[in-house]
């Protein structure tokens, strides 16, 4: 009996363009990522030893690296802890500053352009080209000892913006400020260089989300009588929201490998001690865990994203 | 201006009054936050050897000299790494700006069987940090092969180090540093577009690439802009793919660290030890050569994104 052959829907065809449109992202993956995550993963269960006459020899040891990071190494829980804990706080803190940081630069006011310009240096700072010719400096200087008062001070307090000590000393003292009022006060001052220079990039991705809505959207709301604080809530937020997803992931992904993060260099001594399966287990499971966490994340802030389709 | 005589009117101005200094109060305090160690590198760049080690001057020079200037750019090639850099970063920049919009839209819009899959590479790759494979891609970039083929036809593989290729062909694919980041930021944004803009086109009988050309991306000019913006400031700034693909074309970061080497050992003329005040002046020298073309291109870029493009095409 003759098959007949069912024609595909339009829809059904056009869904199909979407490969057209994947596809290179997809030869990319088959040509670099592929390979190195199944190797890397392969790796996790070896334990790498190069030697001199043969090259590279692994041997199967299964779990045992995995279970020497959870069991033996006596930080790697805790970090793993203090990261999530970490990440608790940061995540609205940095989101929300962001986003009012973005909407005070979205304001015509005189200066724009150049504030503007001042808040996208973080962003070219967050790639370390100047900060690791300064942590060049500045480790070295430590050893040294050369009392110079102001090119010293370029280098090495880039982190601290104020001599605590002095700041400390001021805010008890001379404002006679009470020791827990005091102790707030500084650590937030020296932490707002910390969330001024990881927020640049998310500043950025909210200024230009900002730069698409419709400006007849507020000035119909200004109409109605709608007040700047409702127009906010009822405009702005929503029509930004799925941007504040993609800031999130951003966020979650920055804080977890970004170097300063205390497991990141933990893999980067392994694998200069050539421990290869040691790093990879490591990488793996931590990986596994922030993997979670944003999917965690991403469905709960999915739920309030708000996208202008039926989908 | 016609004043509006009205009772409300100098509360109103009152209000505004005091939002602007507040606004400008607190970005003018974060500002200097963000600007203090670049205007202490600024400072001493402007410095000799005696200012420099006389403590009573803190910020402004009292002998005005370019001499860093002159000495960085001649140890570091300047302007050939700088000529160098620009292309690349300028290339990549465009060529990641259009490939990463090009996925994330096919991301976006198309219900594709696998699609699922697809995006969760997509978060894959925005997670996994460079580092994690960084032998993996030399290597694979020492002994190219496309999927075997040219081995077929020269019987063995070619390396593309020092060339273009390794950069081009990352920027092609969506692979280069970070580009999972604005696959997905795209992939946003585009979800957020009505779908009845697209509907209207294919009605009226356009394809889907033109309606994809001519209609939906015009519309994401900010974002694209965006996305220009990171991957041509971080390819400019960025030591990892630079020292591994470049080693003898000279670019800016990669300048700045040999020529940092090269003053030191050329330099035991030049007197230099870690730590000296003048190498530390040396070095704000090169970080500001190195970030200050890129500050006036930002600058530029800026003044094309306008506020509040308007949405054309939804009526009612």
């Amino acid at each position: 009996m003759a098959k007949v052959k069912k024609k595909m829907s339009l829809e059904a065809k056009r869904a199909r363009m979407g490969w057209l449109f994947v596809a290179p992202f997809i030869i990319g993956f088959l040509l670099f990522f592929l390979g190195i995550m199944v190797n890397s993963f392969k790796f996790s269960f070896m334990n790498i030893k190069t030697d001199p006459s043969q090259g590279i020899i692994m041997h199967n040891v299964k779990f045992e690296n995995y279970l020497y990071m959870l069991t033996v190494d006596t930080d790697f829980v805790n970090n793993l802890k203090n990261s999530i804990i970490n990440m608790v706080y940061n995540i609205p803190i940095t989101i929300m500053f962001s986003l009012f940081i973005a909407i005070l630069l979205n304001k015509k006011m005189k200066g724009r352009t150049l504030f503007r310009a001042i808040f996208f240096i973080p962003v070219i700072l967050a790639t370390g080209i100047i900060n690791k010719a300064d942590a060049v400096n500045s480790v070295l200087n430590a050893y040294q000892g050369i009392d110079v008062g102001k090119s010293m001070s370029a280098a090495s307090e880039m982190d601290q913006l104020f001599n605590t000590a002095s700041l400390t000393h001021y805010f008890s003292n001379v404002l006679s400020f009470s020791p827990m009022l005091t102790s707030m006060t500084v650590s937030v001052a020296s932490n707002i260089y910390k969330v001024v220079s990881s927020s640049g990039v998310q500043i950025l991705i909210f200024l230009a989300g900002l730069q698409g809505i419709a400006p007849s959207l507020y000035e119909a709301a200004q109409i109605e009588g709608c007040s700047q604080w409702e127009s906010f809530w009822k405009i702005t937020f929503p029509m930004i929201s799925p941007l504040i997803l993609t800031n999130v992931v951003y966020t979650v992904v920055d804080s977890f490998t970004s170097e300063s993060n205390v497991i990141m260099t933990t893999i980067s001594s392994f694998l200069s001690k050539a421990e290869y399966g040691k790093a990879s287990a490591t990488a793996w499971m931590y990986f596994l865990v922030i993997g979670i966490l944003m999917i965690v994340v991403g469905v709960t802030v999915k739920r309030f994203v708000f996208y202008q389709n039926r989908e | 201006m016609k004043r509006f005589r009205n009772k409300y009117w100098a509360e109103r101005m009152t209000k505004l009054v005091i939002g602007n200094i507040l606004r400008y109060l607190l970005l003018i305090g974060l500002s200097f936050i963000i600007l203090y160690p670049l205007i202490l590198k600024l400072s001493t760049s402007f410095m000799t050897e005696e200012d420099l080690l006389d403590t009573l001057v803190v910020y402004i020079p009292r002998n005005f000299t370019l001499d860093n200037y002159k000495v960085v750019a001649k140890y570091t090639n300047y302007f050939t790494a700088l000529k160098n850099t620009f292309f690349i970063s300028f290339f990549c920049g465009i060529v990641q700006m259009f490939i990463c919009s090009y996925i994330g839209y096919g991301l976006a819009r198309f219900k594709f069987k696998g699609r699922g899959l697809v995006t969760m590479l997509m978060y894959f790759t925005i997670l996994a940090p460079p580092s994690t494979f960084q032998t993996a891609m030399y290597l694979k970039f020492r002994y190219f092969d496309f999927f075997g083929i040219i081995k077929l036809f020269t019987g063995s593989t070619i390396s593309l180090l020092d060339t273009f290729w390794p950069l081009a062909i990352l920027s092609f694919t969506g692979f280069a540093f970070k580009n999972g980041l604005f696959i997905f930021m795209m992939r946003q944004y585009f979800k957020n577009i009505p779908e009845e803009l697209e509907e209207a086109a294919y009605v009226d009988g356009s394809g889907v690439f033109r309606t994809y050309f001519k209609i939906i991306l015009p519309l994401a000019k900010s974002m694209l802009l965006t996305v220009f913006l990171f991957s041509f400031a971080w390819q400019w700034t960025d030591t990892f793919y630079t020292r591994m693909f470049f080693s003898r074309i000279k670019t800016l970061s990669n300048a700045l660290l040999k020529g940092f080497e090269g003053m030191m050992v050329a330099g035991k003329t030049l007197g230099l030890k870690n730590g000296q005040p003048l190498t530390i002046a040396y070095t704000g020298t090169m970080s500001l050569m190195v970030i200050a073309p890129l500050i006036i291109i930002y600058i530029f870029a800026q003044k094309s994104m306008t506020e509040g493009i308007e949405r054309s095409g939804i009526v009612g």
